[in-house]
């Protein structure tokens, strides 16, 4: 468990809104399952820290890109739901095309020998 | 502008927003602590290591309001070997123990007017830091701003009060066929 914790990456500034909007794609999600799904997906190398993503949750909704609401989760109980909005939509496109020109760039530089096969 | 009104709503359903909070916090522990059960942890373990995972409530509780635009700030500076607690030069209202992960203010992008970014030398175990938060300081601008916009509205709606009288007037005067001695001048 140490192990994997010391494999966990740290997030890197504006990542979260990121993962949070891409996981909410799927459908609307609460705060706990968004925190597991982003951990799954990363194969656990990314843990969302509660102190994190329940203010990032807050903010999200104060600059209407997720709305949320009461509901009844699977298990019947009421837990707060988040659902991405046309206008988050749009900001995950933005940003997402943001990420691969930066993810693209990383790969140039940290893997020039590529290129230079190529 | 519209940083602040987007602020604003959130400011006056402060209340609401932090029931809102307090209960999902609670169905978050709930949920750690069943998801940890099924994994064979007993039922007080289980909600020991729930709770040591989600960290300190009121920590989060109070890191909120920082998500709705209102910033915190640290307020030593700079980063101290050992820090003062209770009243040795801090405000005691808001020295708290830190509970929160590093990075947390560039996460946010909250700007810090004083202080440090927490990082990993900040855990549980690190000793007690002032965080305040200076609303009114940093709303000044915005405060101004609204006020002078009620202000021109106030007299926007005055001017549109008294034209609006004066077109209904002109009508009037031009129905019954006296002589209007208005800026129309309409007569019969």
């Amino acid at each position: 468990m140490a192990s994997k914790r010391s494999s966990r990456v740290e997030f890197l500034q504006g990542t979260l809104d990121v993962l949070i909007l891409r996981t909410l794609l799927s459908g609307p999600q609460h705060g706990h399952a968004i925190a597991k799904r982003i951990q799954r997906t990363s194969e656990d190398l990314l843990q969302v820290e509660t102190g994190s993503l329940y203010p990032a949750l807050h903010r999200l909704e104060a600059q209407g890109w997720v709305t949320a609401s009461w509901e009844l989760s699977d298990k019947g109980k009421r837990a707060r739901f988040y659902r991405l909005t046309p206008r988050g939509r749009k900001q995950l496109v933005a940003e997402q095309s943001q990420w691969e020109a930066f993810s693209r760039a990383m790969g140039l530089i940290l893997n020039p020998a590529d290129q230079e096969a190529k | 502008m519209i940083t602040f009104l987007r602020k604003l709503p959130w400011l006056l359903h402060r209340r609401s927003r932090e029931e809102n909070l307090g209960q999902e916090l609670q169905f978050h522990l709930e949920e750690e602590a069943e998801e940890l059960r099924r994994s064979g942890l007993r039922e007080e373990d289980a909600r020991w290591a729930a709770r040591r995972e989600l960290g300190n409530l009121t920590r989060v509780k109070e890191d909120a309001p920082a998500a709705w635009g209102w910033p915190v700030v640290p307020l030593s500076k700079p980063r101290p070997e050992k820090v003062p607690t209770g009243h040795g030069g801090f405000d005691s209202r808001a020295t708290h123990t830190l509970g929160i992960g590093p990075g947390f203010f560039s996460t946010l992008h909250i700007p810090l007017l004083a202080g440090w970014e927490f990082d990993e030398r900040d855990n549980s175990k690190s000793l007690p830091v002032a965080i305040v938060a200076v609303i009114e300081q940093r709303l000044r601008p915005q405060i101004f701003f609204a006020r002078l916009c009620t202000g021109f509205a106030v007299l926007a709606l005055a001017i549109a009060c008294v034209g609006l009288y004066g077109t209904m007037s002109c009508n009037i005067v031009r129905r019954s066929g006296e002589r209007c001695y208005g800026w129309c001048s309409a007569t019969s």
